[in-house]
């Protein structure tokens, strides 16, 4: 219960956050603004794949930790941006699918934080439980065993973050696209 | 790989969603009512890159045709001359400035508050050409040539300033418009037809006024302040007499000036502007400066004017 309930509260808080601000938009007569959070949420969100870039090792600038932590940051706060630039309007169905695309993405994404707390939990048991056995440190800290497990449960999780994420971004692709076609930018 | 094929897959249900149905795929909004029949044709009033264009507003809603002929018979119409004059004549400024789309199918939400500021100064300037349908009636309005923002202004139309200068030649005439606003006192009433307003009062402060009484007579101690002292015969101000105080007695008057061999001493205020009797004009200058040798001796004079 203690490995996912961050998860859950941060899940919540994206939804909680998002229609406190809406709410506070609209009774301050400055919903307009909820437009240019779309801008704003897109950019956090593009920004956070900085995390992605790394991992693929695409850059190599930053620690994997830190720019995870940045990939979950962002990404929960571009969440709050784009639900708040979505608000409650039912007007056209690929920016709705587009907005549900990245609710269930972030879902996703706090699943894999879960997931990856409980795998560092299971990693920590089998430590002990080596120990226990009479390994040796080194015997123990075979990096082979301990990426197996690891890479395991994990790469469960990412054939189905993946993909959803990239459903997300054709949608929103197309809403950026519609939008930058059909708007005047005088 | 796997990724990209569904971004892809994604990408072109995506597309042909909105080729097919761009209304129920992209519109940000519900259309109104009026544009209802477009929904599925963004590019009837939008460009690329430039959003809805005037110009292409102006394909189906021409500027003479607007507020007088509906786009499209059949349709709950009003006629309105106002739209109609205020649509040919402010052509600086891009159809979506004032209206809105995809805010619903009601007319109201369509329309943003309208303010003349969004129009360049020297439309603005000529209120006449949106608002002549508009002007008054009445003779003020009448007179005045210039355009109503000499008077008016655009946030409170009540909260006119009227420039006097705007009537011409028609300023000295304050009875045209001002005739009701006389007042039914003595002193008015003495006016003859035909005298104006401005011999007091100014157009830019009607009080107090510029009546000065030390133009006729100074008064002083033993000549107050008090109308019915000289003013005694009811009949407007402009009547007076010095002979009512046990000072100016007829025979007195008549004896001292023929002493000074003044024939003509009926009007005294021509003479003494004040109760100082050596100032009074022509003393001292001989008989020959005095004025008049009318024998007339009327008790009562008319003044002949405060200006020497």
């Amino acid at each position: 219960m203690n490995k996912i309930l961050p998860s859950v509260l941060l899940f919540t808080g994206l939804i909680v956050v998002s229609i406190l601000i809406d709410l506070l938009l609209h009774s301050i007569g400055i919903a307009w603004i909820g437009r240019y959070f779309g801008i704003l949420g897109t950019a956090l969100i593009i920004t956070s794949f900085i995390y992605s870039l790394r991992k693929r090792k695409l850059i190599t600038a930053g620690q994997p930790k830190s720019l995870l932590n940045l990939h979950e940051t962002l990404g929960w706060l571009g969440g709050v941006m784009i639900i708040v630039h979505g608000g409650i309007h039912f007007n056209a169905v690929i920016p709705w699918m587009a907005l549900f695309a990245m609710v269930v993405v972030i879902a996703s994404g706090l699943t894999g934080k879960y997931l990856l707390t409980e795998v560092k939990g299971d990693l920590k048991d089998r430590v002990v439980e080596l120990k226990e056995r009479g390994f040796t440190p080194e015997e123990i800290e075979r990096d082979v065993l301990f990426q197996s497990l690891l890479v395991g449960k994990m790469q469960k999780w990412r054939k189905v973050h993946m993909p959803l994420n990239a459903i997300f971004m054709a949608l929103a692709l197309i809403h950026i696209i519609g939008t930058l076609l059909m708007w005047s930018w005088r | 790989m796997r990724t990209l094929y569904f971004f892809l897959a994604t990408l072109l249900l995506g597309i042909a969603a909105v080729v097919t149905a761009p209304y129920y795929a992209i519109n940000p909004g519900v259309l109104s009512h009026g544009h209802e029949d477009l929904k599925n044709d963004c590019m009837k009033c939008h460009s690329l890159a430039a959003g809805a264009v005037t110009d292409k507003c102006l394909e189906c809603h021409k500027r003479e045709s607007i507020g007088l002929k509906p786009v499209k018979a059949g349709t709950n119409f009003e006629p309105s001359q106002r739209n109609n004059l205020l649509h040919r004549n402010i052509t600086e400024i891009e159809c979506v400035t004032c209206h809105l789309e995809h805010t619903g199918d009601t007319k109201n939400l369509a329309i943003k508050k309208f303010s003349h500021q969004i129009i360049a100064t020297s439309t603005r300037e000529k209120c006449s050409a949106c608002h002549d349908y508009q002007k008054p009636k009445d003779e003020l309005h009448t007179l005045v040539k210039d355009e109503c923002g000499k008077c008016h202004n655009t946030e409170n139309w009540k909260e006119a300033t009227l420039d006097h200068e705007s009537l011409g030649a028609e300023k000295a005439n304050c009875s045209n418009c001002h005739e009701k606003d006389k007042p039914a006192d003595d002193l008015h009433a003495s006016l003859a037809k035909g005298e104006q307003c401005a011999a007091c009062h100014t157009t830019s402060a009607w009080k107090p006024s510029t009546f000065d009484h030390t133009k006729y007579f100074v008064f002083d101690r033993n000549h107050p302040e008090t109308c019915t002292n000289c003013h005694t015969s009811g009949t407007g101000y402009k009547q007076y007499t010095c002979y009512n105080c046990h000072e100016h007695s007829e025979a007195k008057i008549a004896r001292k000036h023929q002493k000074e061999g003044i024939a003509d001493f009926t009007n005294c205020v021509k003479c003494h502007r004040s109760g100082d009797e050596d100032a009074a004009k022509g003393k001292g200058e001989g008989e020959g400066g005095r004025e008049g040798k009318r024998e007339n001796k009327g008790g009562e004079r008319e003044h002949e004017g405060g200006e020497d």
